[in-house]
């Protein structure tokens, strides 16, 4: 009994595979949900940002541009000292440089800067991916909260 | 087909494991050789942020508009480029350094040669006595007779790596021992300088004319036949940083990066295995299977980046003698075909030499700086 | 190395026969043929300038450089964190894999050593960028000798396993996770079953990929004896990975070069094929990927609880000294070699990849064969374009 070619063995698994749904997401009409941790775009809280350049400076593409200036503002307690406070004039990130990687994320001390999962922001004008803090910002209605961890990890830290 | 056996496995491990604690890099002497490097560290991101306002407050940077054009493959017109078109002739005018270069190793270590296979199996304790000031109580590393005449006069010259190197014996694998005894009683005075780090991490110092002879021992006596890759590097210390700091001409220079010992060549510190010129060849060889490898450098004199080539020892170092070629200007007698790997053929200069500027990192200014404008009351010298 | 089949054997001869005869009857005009840079065999931009006798390959010589990023020397202007998020591209298939070794020789100079956890993590994730790596030339060399249809349930289920390396980095292709000491974050809740899941996805696709195209007769006469590679020509190149054992060479640094990884945790089997052919490295690249799911679920199962991080400096300074450190990609031996000066970024960075030495061979390997099989030996030798060019 001679065996069964091995080309009529594979066209059964192409038959069989015939046989079961598409996985294929139809994008613009259907979209699939990015996970929690993805990273989509970077949004800015800009009240939390005090100017001080961390992420600028840590940015390895150099992308992130912020200007500033200084200004007085009421005391803490009624009967104190103004303070000194830093108002962010400008803060853009060109995302035709982002790489993505996330350190100014990190490395943002005062909890200015998030990852939201949305990705559709692509522009026909390479210049356009210049995004300025009002931009930014609007991201900031997609940022999730942060997942819980797998069983195992240690809690408490990030 | 072959499995693993799971008892084959373990052992290395262990092995491997074990040395590691009473590596040689003690942190006494890392310290020692970082300090140099720690006192013109670059404020990069080290500076809190409120320190940084004071330094650029003075001319604040425009802030940069538009997104960097220039990619680092736009070359400036560089007056480095060397090698690419050397003339035949220059063979004949090699020899003639080259044997300069080479004669402290050739004469003054001739008295010392048989010294040097007998401490192999760890003798130390009778060349105590004769080590230099710098560490008096540390063991001489088998085979320092040899050496030692080098590393006098390396040590004037070259401190840092001297230290690192007549460290204490770190406990050397088995197979790393034997592979260097073989290398050492193979070479003699070419063998200039070992390292061993972990245990079984092997640098050894090789005289650019034993470069081609080195990689035959290797491969026929020591069953590297496994090559892993072929490179060099530029010793000398960028002259551009990070570009990090403020422009040159900039009053805040001094402060910064723009120290003294750049510009003097004195300010080349070498790595494990030590050396004396900018240029240095580095290759990796290993034995397969086993994974005992052994890195080989050897020192090119500075005015005649030339070598050996190795493509007739092991054919795969035909592409990377090319990319060495174009990246650092080093010319390999007997390559067949030294022709451009990565850049196009008009390519002017050596792009992964120290002095070759990151175009891309030189046109556009850092973002880093602090831009944040006074308040009005605030002077803007203050 | 074992003994030379028959058969490979054979086509040695032939080829070396061939090589002789090209010699001697050079004086018939050749032709030029360039394959690429655009050419679909060519994964990117490798452009391959042949000169032929008739239908036979007098020589083949590589053009490389369309895709050269100087990584080399970029990373000289870079921090030690920022370097991580760049070597991501080399091998963009597997990126994760490209961050170990780096991060291995940044730790090993600072003499750091992450915490079990993220040891086991980082090997899972290794595991599956080598899935989602090979899963995809498992389907493709499919395409290059005329079955469509494989690739297309490559790149169905390579994406389980992307899903799963996103949901734990954030990254699909960059996942840029690991750091100095430790990983970014711990794995989030159920990513453990769903990676169980994907794999079981892995192994079912492997068996498929065994029915359609190991078994097929006519992937079998065009990939069995050709391009045969001898194991002592593979080590003089360099040739690593599943290259060299498909040509008897039984060596896997994940088994043989000492790390902290966690592979000698768990029970799992090195591959070989002693015929050196196209159709071994196949062979090979398919019985990996089924050990290498097996792996993960072996792991994933005994992943020990505690912190990701090691304690470590906030400001990274790492001490001079130089460190080599070389793991088994995907691709085959990729290290770096790390040079410190006791900076914030390193000196010097040589980053030995793979590809670059697998590819080396083509003008040795391509002598003599026949058009058709160039297709076939540049699929088998697997590469990514990233990886040679850097």
């Amino acid at each position: 009994m001679p065996e069964l070619p091995g080309l009529m063995k594979g066209l059964g698994v192409t038959l069989r595979t015939m046989l079961k749904p598409a996985v294929t997401t139809q994008y613009p009409r259907v979209k699939e949900a990015p996970p929690t941790r993805a990273r989509g775009v970077i949004a800015l809280k800009e009240e939390n940002c005090t100017v001080c350049m961390l992420c600028a400076r840590q940015c390895p593409d150099w992308c992130i541009y912020i200007e500033g200036h200084k200004t007085k503002a009421p005391p803490r307690r009624p009967g104190g000292k103004p303070r000194t406070v830093q108002l962010l004039d400008r803060f853009d990130i060109d995302y035709s440089l982002c790489m993505y990687c996330g350190i100014c994320v990190e490395v943002c001390p005062f909890d200015a800067l998030f990852w939201s999962p949305e990705y559709e922001y692509s522009e026909p004008r390479i210049a356009d991916l210049l995004h300025d803090k009002e931009r930014l910002g609007e991201w900031m209605d997609g940022v999730p909260e942060p997942e819980p961890l797998e069983a195992g990890a240690q809690a408490g830290k990030r | 087909m072959s499995s693993v056996d799971p008892d084959g496995r373990e052992e290395p491990d262990a092995e491997g494991q074990a040395p590691s604690a009473d590596d040689i890099d003690d942190p006494g002497l890392q310290s020692e050789i970082a300090n140099p490097a720690d006192s013109n560290q670059p404020t990069g991101s080290s500076a809190a942020p409120g320190e940084g306002t004071t330094a650029a407050d003075d001319e604040p940077v425009p802030a940069p508009g538009a997104p960097g054009e220039l990619s680092s493959d736009q070359t400036p017109s560089q007056g480095q480029e060397r090698g690419g078109s050397a003339s035949p002739a220059a063979d004949d005018v090699a020899q003639v350094p080259g044997g300069d270069a080479g004669s402290p190793d050739t004469t003054a270590p001739a008295a010392t040669a048989p010294a040097a296979g007998a401490p192999a199996s760890g003798t130390d304790s009778a060349v105590v006595p004769e080590q230099p000031p710098p560490t008096p109580t540390a063991a001489v590393r088998e085979g320092a007779a040899a050496e030692r005449s080098r590393a006098d006069k390396a040590a004037r010259a070259d401190e840092v790596a001297e230290v690192v190197d007549s460290a204490e014996t770190p406990e050397v694998d088995e197979a790393a021992g034997r592979l260097l005894d073989t290398l050492r009683s193979a070479l003699g005075d070419d063998l200039q300088q070992t390292h061993v780090a972990h245990g079984r991490e092997l640098w050894a110092r090789v005289s650019v004319d034993a470069w081609r002879r080195t990689a035959e021992v290797c491969r026929d006596e020591l069953g590297l036949t496994y090559f892993c890759f072929l490179s060099a590097i530029d010793w000398m210390p960028s002259p551009y940083g990070r570009s990090e700091e403020p422009a040159a001409g900039d009053e805040n220079a001094d402060d910064a990066e723009q120290g003294g010992d750049e510009e003097s060549p004195a300010a080349i510190e070498h790595g494990y295995a030590g050396g004396e010129t900018r240029f240095q060849l580095f290759a990796r060889l290993m034995a397969p299977v086993t994974s005992v490898g052994l890195i080989l450098k050897a020192d090119l004199p500075d005015d005649d980046l030339r070598a050996p080539s190795l493509v007739g020892v092991y054919a795969g170092a035909d592409w990377h003698e090319r990319e060495a070629w174009e990246m650092y200007g080093i010319t390999f007698d007997g390559h067949p075909n030294l022709i451009h790997l990565y850049l196009p053929g008009a390519f002017e200069g050596n792009p992964l030499r120290k002095d070759f500027p990151l175009l891309s990192r030189e046109v556009k200014p850092w973002p880093g700086l602090v831009d944040v404008e006074a308040m009005p009351g605030e002077g803007d010298g203050s | 190395m074992s003994a030379v089949p028959q058969n490979q054997q054979r086509a040695y001869v032939t080829g070396q026969a061939a090589d002789a005869r090209v010699n001697v009857e050079l004086e018939t005009d050749g032709m030029t043929l360039n394959i690429g840079p655009q050419h679909p065999a060519t994964h990117g931009t490798l452009r391959i300038i042949t000169r032929l006798d008739g239908e036979q390959v007098i020589s083949a010589e590589p053009v490389m450089g369309y895709m050269h990023r100087g990584y080399e020397k970029l990373v000289e202007v870079r921090t030690y964190p920022q370097v991580t998020t760049l070597i991501n591209r080399i091998d963009w298939l597997g990126s994760f894999a490209n961050e170990v070794p780096f991060i291995l020789a940044a730790e090993q100079l600072m003499e750091i050593e992450a915490p079990p956890r993220a040891q086991w993590i980082r090997t899972v994730l290794f595991e599956m960028s080598r899935i989602a790596n090979i899963t995809l030339f498992l389907g493709d060399m499919g395409v290059q000798l005329g079955a469509i249809t494989a690739v297309f349930y490559a790149f169905r289920d390579r994406e389980h396993v992307l899903n799963q390396i996103e949901a734990a980095t954030g990254g699909r292709f960059h996942p840029n996770y690991d750091r100095i000491g430790g990983l970014k974050e711990d794995l989030p809740k159920g990513w453990v079953a769903e990676t169980k899941s994907a794999m079981d996805k892995v192994r079912r696709f492997c068996d498929e990929m065994e029915t359609l195209l190991l078994g097929n007769e006519i992937f079998e006469t065009r990939a069995r004896g050709i391009g045969v590679i001898p194991p002592e020509i593979a080590l003089s190149y360099g040739l690593s990975g599943a290259n060299l054992r498909a040509s008897g060479v039984d060596w896997d640094l994940r088994r043989d070069s000492p790390n902290p990884l966690a592979w000698s945790e768990v029970d799992w089997k090195v591959w070989t094929h002693p015929d050196g052919d196209s159709f071994a490295r196949y062979w090979v690249r398919l019985q990996e990927t089924r050990e290498a799911a097996h792996i993960v679920d072996q792991l994933l199962d005994g992943l020990p609880s505690g912190p990701i991080m090691a304690k470590v400096p906030r400001i990274i300074k790492v001490p001079a000294g130089e460190a080599w450190v070389s793991t088994e990609n995907p691709l085959g031996e990729m290290g770096y070699y790390v040079v410190s000066k006791g900076d914030l970024g390193p000196f010097r960075v040589k980053i030995r990849t793979p590809s670059f030495n697998n590819i080396s061979i083509v003008p040795w390997v391509m002598k003599g064969v026949y058009v058709p099989d160039v297709i076939t030996i540049l699929a088998s030798l697997y590469f990514i374009l990233g990886d040679i060019d850097r």
